[in-house]
């Protein structure tokens, strides 16, 4: 079930009824329960065992870790949950692709594996992992309601791509009421309108133009494959970032705040920075659960950076079974490394806490570095065979000049709105910013901040470190009726009418 | 009381009623839906308001573009206009296609009808072009309008410009105006599928949704929406279903008995020009579709001819798709204006020998 389908719309409204309907907060947690298992098995329903299976082992595993006072024990019952919860995404990811390169290495003859991938598995699988771990860690207690927990796992916003809540985020918000409220619908459904507008007004028509080019590119001349690999950044972007946004508007109708997954990645004015912005609750994930335990950056130059380069190219893997995406991790790792080396104290060798004030001039050069270099890993990722990504290369670089020149207009209509989009969120970012903190905080319409006195946890609206800023409409008003109606008239009209599937759920 | 929290700014208390909020949140719609009549107006008319002659079409789904058509009573919207002045006592020619004919992405003087009319004043045969399109339609539309055409206009060719859709059902079941049901023998019956023009309430709302762009083109997007929707596999039919279907037998007929029915409608005036879909890349070779044309304007001993060799020839040469506008696909949709160009010259070469 696509969030821009109809049949969600449906699935949703029935859902939001119901909760509506429920009179006790665990009716509601029930029905959200129900519903998400319903969700995924919308897609195929015995891929619903794959989710309770690991959920169930990860459930008594992490009862007896935390039960356990026997180090060697704890560690055993982590193994376990590790090797299941690892072992189903080898199986089901990564057979075909380790056969197949047996067989090319070996020259054995061995018949392809029907295996349908299951959809988000490892997004959840991930979700999964960080539980365990943290239990083992002593950082969160572990859950001993089996159907909470099962709602942690099955919670149907971000089951299939993303945010990637950990238990620590989710769990404490199992408090909420859960009964949907004007303030929470109209916060939630711009957020979820904002998605919605990323992904078919922006994702899908540059779609339009970025399959085709990809899948033909020695058809074409440099300066539209060039404008095919921006237009690509950006569907991308707003591809995953508008799932993000409708899944997190979403929960937000329902009542739970789910971590921001973005932050104006394009803004980026190194690497690290850019790691910082996009993606952030794998990148952040891959930090805590695979860089720091292979040391981090504590056991000096050499080793930081092989742990970084570890780290991208276990990050590039993630995202699918194909020798372009451990490039695309390689790449990704390997400027890490070159941009924590240029970042280090030259007398210490160790990396400066804080950046060197820096001009105008010098911040438009770095952001631009960063922008061609993430634009031109892209051609890795988004290629079909490592030979396509080399043609295209050839193309950019002006090797090969021959081709049919095509001008997408709304790729250069998409442009200002990016950027009108990127104006905006650095002032709400530079209004909102809390000083002292690195949290970013939701700020209330007018209407709703009312809300915030004497109701505790009761409303999603409450500021805390995991809402981020959304510029809100100035509802009701007169301005606020203007921007909204031209909004919904422009999406309605001017949106692709192919829906094309996130980009994110083959991952 | 200032309830916001700290860190989050406070916000003035001396709110207005909530009522007058609403009031002036549908205010503030209703202007802004009005500002984008205003803007769509610029890029959006349609067919059916104001009803003058010459009938203004803009769309801004293909490109962005205003083209013309003398409403006369052929084609979805009438003869495309060339652009150019008609030239005294020149021969008329007469082109009929599909959407490809229509034209509505393009300019007038981008047409086919301007560049052949172009081509035969440089090469000193001057000929007037009436060029007539039909959304979605086949050889059918076209058998039925002979009789009306050849005696209104009293052609020295008509040209009817056909492609692989025109081979399958949309002769059948699926083209709108008309259809035909084929017998094994070739013989055939035309059917009428026109939607009668609305009368009363209805045409009253038609006309007032035509007066405005937004209007009209909310309707259109509906219309689109609901199209893209329908175009999803359908269920398979249960097996009590599986009886052998009429329509599918007729569909290898449509090829031979269009080229029959063209050659009855219109005699030796006929010239069936095929025009392949040529999208990022252009096979020389013949498809299947235009091979089995060749094959029964060879039976029948019609004029045909395919532009293949001369788009194919266009693309290698110069790397212009001719398929796809600014703002679609590159290679999809209809023929751009260096595709118009690329057939159009195939079609001006064949008949220039054809003329005086």
């Amino acid at each position: 079930m696509v969030f821009t389908s109809f049949a969600f719309v449906k699935f949703l409204a029935v859902v939001l009824l119901g909760l509506w309907l429920m009179r006790t907060r665990a009716l509601r947690q029930m029905l959200i329960l129900v519903a998400s298992a319903f969700f995924y098995a919308y897609w195929k329903p015995a891929y619903l065992l794959l989710l309770m299976i690991p959920s169930l082992i990860d459930y008594v595993c992490s009862i007896r870790i935390e039960d356990s006072d026997s180090k060697v024990a704890r560690r055993r019952w982590l193994l376990f949950s590790l090797i299941t919860n690892l072992g189903l995404l080898a199986y089901f990811k990564y057979t075909n692709f380790l056969l197949d390169n047996m067989a090319a290495l070996f020259k054995w003859q061995i018949p392809y594996v029907n295996i349908l991938l299951p959809i988000g598995i490892s997004f959840y699988t991930f979700k999964t992992l960080s539980y365990t771990i943290d239990v083992y860690r002593r950082e969160i207690p572990a859950c001993r309601s089996l159907w909470r927990y099962a709602m942690f796992v099955t919670y149907f916003p971000e089951l299939v791509a993303g945010p990637i809540v950990r238990a620590s985020v989710f769990l404490p918000q199992m408090t909420r009421s859960l009964r949907p409220s004007l303030a929470r619908a109209m916060v939630g459904s711009q957020v979820v309108l904002l998605g919605v507008t990323k992904k078919l007004l922006i994702a899908d028509r540059l779609a339009v133009m970025v399959d085709p080019v990809f899948a033909n590119p020695a058809v074409y001349s440099p300066f539209t494959i060039s404008s095919a690999i921006v237009a690509y950044s950006l569907q991308i972007y707003c591809d995953f970032s508008g799932y993000s946004d409708i899944a997190i508007g979403v929960s937000k109708i329902i009542g739970f705040d789910l971590p921001e997954n973005f932050n104006m990645p394009y803004l980026a004015t190194s690497l690290t920075d850019f790691w910082r912005r996009w993606h952030m609750t794998l990148s952040g994930w891959l930090r805590d659960y695979l860089y720091i335990p292979l040391g981090g950056n504590r056991h000096g130059r050499l080793k930081t950076y092989r742990n970084l380069m570890l780290t991208m190219l276990l990050g590039g893997l993630w995202h699918g079974a194909s020798w372009n995406f451990v490039f695309w991790g390689f790449l990704h790792g390997s400027a890490l490394a070159v941009n924590h080396w240029w970042t280090r104290d030259r007398r210490s060798g160790a990396r400066r806490t804080a950046p060197k004030p820096q001009g105008p001039l010098m911040l438009v050069v770095k952001w631009a570095a960063t922008y061609i270099f993430v634009c031109v890993a892209w051609v890795f990722f988004r290629s079909r065979s490592f030979d396509t990504s080399l043609l295209i290369l050839r193309k950019i670089s002006w090797l090969d000049t021959s081709g049919a020149t095509f001008f997408y207009s709304p790729l250069f209509a998409v442009i200002p709105l990016v950027v009108v989009g990127h104006i905006l969120g650095v002032i709400a970012q530079s209004q909102f910013h809390v000083p002292g903190s690195s949290h970013r905080r939701c700020p209330a319409p007018h209407w709703a901040t009312g809300l915030y006195a004497g109701n505790g946890g009761r409303f999603a609206l409450k500021p805390s470190g995991v809402a981020g800023i959304y510029v809100l409409l100035p509802l009701p008003g007169f301005w606020g009726g203007a921007l909204l109606a031209l909004w919904l008239l422009a999406v309605f009209l001017f949106s692709s009418l192919r829906t094309a599937p996130f980009i994110y759920f083959q991952f | 009381m200032n309830s916001s929290p700290p860190g989050i700014p406070s916000r003035r208390l001396d709110k207005p009623p909530q009522a007058r909020l609403w009031i002036l949140t549908i205010i503030g719609a209703l202007v802004a839906a009005v500002l984008l009549n205003f803007v769509l107006g610029f890029f959006i008319a349609g067919w059916n308001y104001p009803k003058t002659p010459i009938r203004t079409i803009r769309q801004l789904t293909e490109g962005t573009t205003t083209s013309h058509f003398l409403a006369d009573g052929f084609g979805t919207y009438g003869n495309r206009l060339t652009g150019n002045p008609p030239a005294p006592n020149a021969p008329i020619v007469i082109l009929l296609g599909d959407s490809h004919l229509v034209q509505d992405a393009v300019p007038d003087s981008d047409t086919m009808g301007a560049v052949i009319e172009r081509q035969s004043r440089a090469d000193g045969k001057p000929v007037n072009i009436r060029q007539y399109g039909w959304y979605s339609t086949a050889a059918p539309t076209y058998i039925a309008n002979a009789p009306l055409l050849l005696k209104s206009f009293d052609p020295k060719l008509v040209v009817v410009v056909l492609n692989s859709t025109d081979f399958a059902r949309e002769a059948l079941t699926e083209g709108w105006y008309w259809q035909m049901r084929i017998n094994p023998d070739l013989t055939f019956r035309l059917v009428d599928v026109r939607t009668p023009e609305g009368t009363g309430r209805l045409a009253q709302v038609r006309d007032f949704v035509g007066r405005s762009p937004l209007m009209l083109s909310l309707r259109r997007r509906a219309v689109l929406i609901f199209l893209a929707g329908d175009e999803a596999p359908l269920p398979p039919r249960p097996a009590a279903d599986h009886a052998p279907d009429p329509i599918q037998a007729q569909v290898p007929l449509v090829i031979p008995a269009s080229v029959r029915g063209l050659k009855t409608a219109y005699g030796a005036r006929l010239l069936i020009a095929y025009t392949p879909f040529c999208r990022q890349t252009c096979d020389p070779a013949p498809d299947e579709g235009e091979a089995r044309l060749l094959d029964a304007c060879r039976t029948e001993a019609v004029n045909c001819i395919s532009t293949r060799a001369d788009m194919v020839a266009e693309m290698q040469s110069t790397h212009h798709l001719l398929r796809g506008f600014h703002n679609t696909a590159p290679g999809e949709g209809h023929l751009n204006r260096f595709g118009l160009q690329a057939v159009g010259t195939a079609i001006w070469r064949r008949i220039s020998s054809e003329l005086p």
